[in-house]
């Protein structure tokens, strides 16, 4: 220290200012470090929480996306098929509808299965009219149907005639007052006594009868295929149930089918180039 | 040691040129020093403000990712409904609404009412289909103040019970209409029109299920 004493007693005043001035700035620098070194660690804190915040946004961002996704996901599980129309049956409201998709596409009143039952002569047999209810599917289409009356027609038309029931086999031959009736290939045919053969022929509510029984013919036979009576369309379901159109216009929105489900002919042929084979049908 | 030559006094100049460097020092890094301190405070402003607008961001995807969440929830058991492929119902507490579902295809939509206890969500099985004619028998005095038992018309009543206890009854449309949930005592009931009722009563069964959300 003596050297630095000596220096100042040399140098006198202007040695002490030169260190004061040393010192001060010194001081000034140390100060203003010392607090720039603060702003650099809060700078810093600020800097890594933001980091922190800005990875969390990153990643609740990234998971919204994952649950908007699986949303999108969810919402388009078990949807309908958009490519394939279908057909919606309300048996309580008689009325269909086709959709595509979720789309309505076209909707008419319909006449369904009346629920009656029919009991036929002797009580042993029962046929109730109901449209089945369920999901079926559009098995075959066709235009100009003819109608195949099942047994219960003939039964049907018996108990309004008040006449018994015959039903005839292939081959046998039936006694009437001026000849036969029996069956030729696929027809009912009248064979009379001087040999004549004539193709009988029936229709509802006009079928065949003799000796007080109405005649069911065979299947497969012309005089069970009835022409006009399912209208110019029909779309098969199985089962002997259809879509079909109707020569009786009058009957459309109430229950009054015997299971099949009518509409108007220009509502069938709308459906027919509408819905494809395959199609499901849904009647509630 | 006494030489008798005069003392010679040490020179200052290093004091001087100490000083000197100090105080240059100070003069540029001063100012330096105040500058970056003063970029690093704004660099902490701008960084305090896009994290607090960061937390906020936070915030509101948090609340969606929640909404998100529990519709998803919703959405999970809407479609685990729809993909039932056997003849169901649905029945949507939310918006009020009880529908006839098969492979995903709403048959039927029906508005509904809920009345009594809050539905409970999840899926249910129907466990029985009463089917009876009720008559009311109302009450009510002559003229002479004797007691008159007066017979109301025939109702036909129809209702289903869920496994939850739950009752669904066809009523009256104008009631169904009003929506919404109508808390009372009694058994928790739905409420739809008769006519819809009717429309589905025939195809519901027993074990049937109804997947309520």
């Amino acid at each position: 220290m003596e050297p630095v004493r000596r220096m100042f007693a040399a140098g006198g005043a202007l040695t002490w200012c030169a260190a004061t001035f040393g010192l001060v700035g010194l001081g000034a620098l140390g100060y203003e470090g010392q607090r720039t070194a603060s702003a650099m660690l809060a700078r810093n804190a600020v800097r890594d929480a933001s980091a922190n915040e800005l990875a969390d946004v990153q990643s609740a961002k990234a998971t919204g996306k994952a649950y908007d996704d699986s949303l999108v996901l969810a919402r388009g599980q078990g949807m309908p098929s958009d490519t394939v129309p279908y057909v919606i049956v309300s048996l309580a409201d008689n009325r269909l509808w086709v959709r595509d998709g979720n789309t309505e596409i076209f909707t008419t009143r319909v006449a369904s299965g009346s629920g009656r039952t029919l009991i036929g002569a002797g009580g042993n047999q029962k046929y109730r009219f109901d449209t089945p209810r369920g999901k079926l599917t559009v098995k075959s289409k066709e235009t100009s149907p003819a109608w195949v009356p099942p047994d219960w027609h003939f039964v049907e038309q018996a108990g309004k005639k008040k006449l018994g029931i015959l039903r005839m086999k292939r081959g046998q031959i039936i006694q009437v007052a001026d000849g036969v009736i029996t069956t030729r290939g696929s027809e009912v045919v009248k064979r009379s006594r001087d040999g004549t053969v004539r193709p009988l022929t029936a229709s509802d509510g006009r079928e065949l009868a003799a000796g007080g029984k109405i005649i069911i013919p065979p299947f497969g036979t012309n005089a069970r295929r009835y022409k006009e009576i399912l209208g110019t369309h029909r779309l098969n379901l199985g089962d002997g149930y259809a879509l079909h159109g109707t020569n009786a216009p009058n009957t459309i929105g109430r229950s009054v089918s015997h299971g099949c489900i009518r509409l108007r002919n220009e509502d069938i042929e709308t459906m027919y180039k509408m819905i494809p084979v395959g199609a499901a049908v849904y009647i509630y | 040691m006494i030489t008798g030559l005069p003392e010679k006094r040490p020179s200052p100049a290093a004091i001087y040129i100490v000083a000197g460097l100090i105080v240059v020092c100070a003069a540029v890094g001063v100012p330096w020093l105040r500058a970056a301190r003063a970029s690093l405070t704004r660099d902490a402003e701008s960084l305090r403000v896009a994290r607090a607008s960061a937390a906020v961001h936070l915030d509101s995807l948090r609340r969606e990712q929640a909404i998100v969440q529990a519709s998803l929830v919703l959405e999970r058991a809407r479609a685990a409904a729809r993909a039932e492929p056997k003849l169901h119902l649905v029945i949507a507490i939310d918006s009020g609404t009880v529908a006839l579902v098969r492979d995903g295809i709403t048959l039927r939509t029906m508005p509904a009412r809920f009345r009594g206890a809050a539905p409970t969500r999840g899926t249910q099985t129907i466990t029985k289909i009463v089917e009876s004619v009720v008559s009311a028998v109302a009450p009510t005095v002559d003229s002479l103040g004797n007691p008159v038992a007066v017979k109301a018309p025939e109702t036909k009543v129809e209702r289903v019970t869920l496994s939850d206890g739950t009752v669904i009854e066809g009523g009256d449309a104008a009631a169904v209409m009003l929506g919404g949930v109508e808390v009372a005592l009694g058994p928790r009931m739905i409420l739809v029109s008769r006519r819809d009722f009717a429309a589905v009563r025939p195809n519901l069964t027993r074990g049937m299920k109804a997947v309520m959300f």
